[in-house]
């Protein structure tokens, strides 16, 4: 599989166009406009429904949210039926606690790597998302604009890389297209903030692929396993 | 001993506020002092000393946008790094911010000449197909100095 996803692109509607036009250029097939939700939240509503998906020719365009878990009261969200209009699901869990409470839930990605203390990743947290096939997050774009969160980011890119170098999962979180970069920068960009080789090229390919493969059986199976199919031709 | 080896980077620029006369009127200079001193923010003067001798542009390209800078092989991952960090050329700011991708990672010039040659190509089909040929582009690309051919498509 040498398909390049990009699961994180956080460009406002307005700027859309011009995202998908340079991630044509740039070599990616697919990707993910993401929705925030922050912090303040505790119920999903209406209004947090995803945006109308543009279509592109050459572009396989999903629908991700990114619920920010802060509290306890917050947890209701993991369950509420809005998660069911988008095909990935990520959780940003602020302490380690919501990090546990978020492993346990059913979803695909976690992302920590953009906090200045993100929560510590244990090993028994590692096998758990080894088991759910979870991936861990790192996220670029930021890293481009000022000194304070390159530094946040680069931190924890190395923390991560040698916790759990084989689940990591490479996207953009691009806010302004022009922050987005070519795949094979971001797999270099990678293997400077030290994760192996190997595995760095991965965390854009396959284990974006089976990031969406996760997200497809808990969208459309029971538990993830079971599913119910008329015959038709009887 | 063993023989010193480089790589060549082919790389593309684009920007924010793009328009062809901005891009044109770019010199291979500032292009070079916005990579060195990415280098030196991010990669400390460590790297700045150790690229000092072999980082250097061997080609610019300002109708197609691309460029080609050679680095020595132990440290070309540091380079590489750079030039991903560059968002801003500080002598122009009309640009606004800036990208700057690596088409084509190559030893030698040649093998890095072929790939520029393709990336040109898929540029002018572009261009036709988009029905607006920068005549800009097709006086550019026969005047560059590596006898591309890429008019016979």
């Amino acid at each position: 599989m040498n398909l390049f996803h990009d699961l994180n692109v956080c460009v406002p509607p307005h700027a859309r166009h011009s995202a998908l036009h340079a991630l044509a250029q740039l070599n990616f097939r697919l990707i993910a406009f993401n929705t925030v939700i922050p912090p303040s939240v505790e119920k999903l509503t209406q209004q947090h429904l995803p945006p109308p998906t543009p279509s592109h020719p050459s572009l396989t365009i999903l629908n991700r949210i990114t619920l920010t878990l802060h509290s306890p009261t917050q947890l209701q969200m993991l369950t509420s039926s809005i998660l069911s209009s988008y095909h990935i699901i990520a959780v940003c869990p602020t302490s380690e606690k919501m990090l546990h409470h978020a492993l346990q839930a059913d979803i695909d990605i976690i992302t920590t790597a953009n906090q200045p203390r993100p929560p510590h990743i244990k090993r028994a947290h590692l096998h758990v998302a080894l088991d759910k096939a979870i991936f861990f997050e790192i996220s670029y774009a930021p890293a481009l604009s000022d000194t304070p969160t390159r530094r946040t980011i680069i931190a924890n890119a190395s923390a991560l890389a040698a916790a759990v170098p084989r689940q990591l999962l490479l996207s953009s979180a691009a806010a302004n297209p022009i922050h987005l970069r070519g795949p094979h920068d971001v797999v270099n960009l990678a293997i400077l903030f030290g994760v192996p080789h190997e595995y760095a090229h991965k965390a854009l390919t396959s284990n974006a692929a089976a990031v969406l493969q996760h997200a497809h059986f808990r969208n459309n199976y029971h538990k993830g396993i079971v599913r119910i199919t008329t015959n038709e031709q009887s | 001993m063993v023989r010193f080896k480089n790589r060549y980077l082919l790389c593309a620029i684009d920007s924010e506020n793009s328009s062809e006369a901005d891009i044109y009127g770019l010199q291979s200079k500032d292009i070079m002092a916005a990579v060195r001193s990415s280098l030196a923010i991010n990669f400390g003067e460590l790297a700045v000393g150790q690229l000092m001798s072999s980082l250097a542009m061997k080609l610019w390209s300002p109708a197609l946008g691309i460029f080609l800078i050679r680095s020595c092989r132990d440290h070309f991952r540091l380079a590489w790094g750079a030039i991903t960090f560059v968002t801003e050329i500080k002598c122009a700011p009309q640009l606004g911010q800036v990208r700057m991708t690596v088409l084509h990672v190559g030893g030698t010039i040649r093998a890095c000449q072929k790939s520029a040659e393709e990336h040109g190509r898929k540029l002018i089909f572009q261009e036709r197909n988009n029905g607006h040929m920068k005549t800009k582009l097709e006086s550019a690309v026969k005047s560059t100095k590596w006898e591309m051919d890429l008019m016979e498509i």
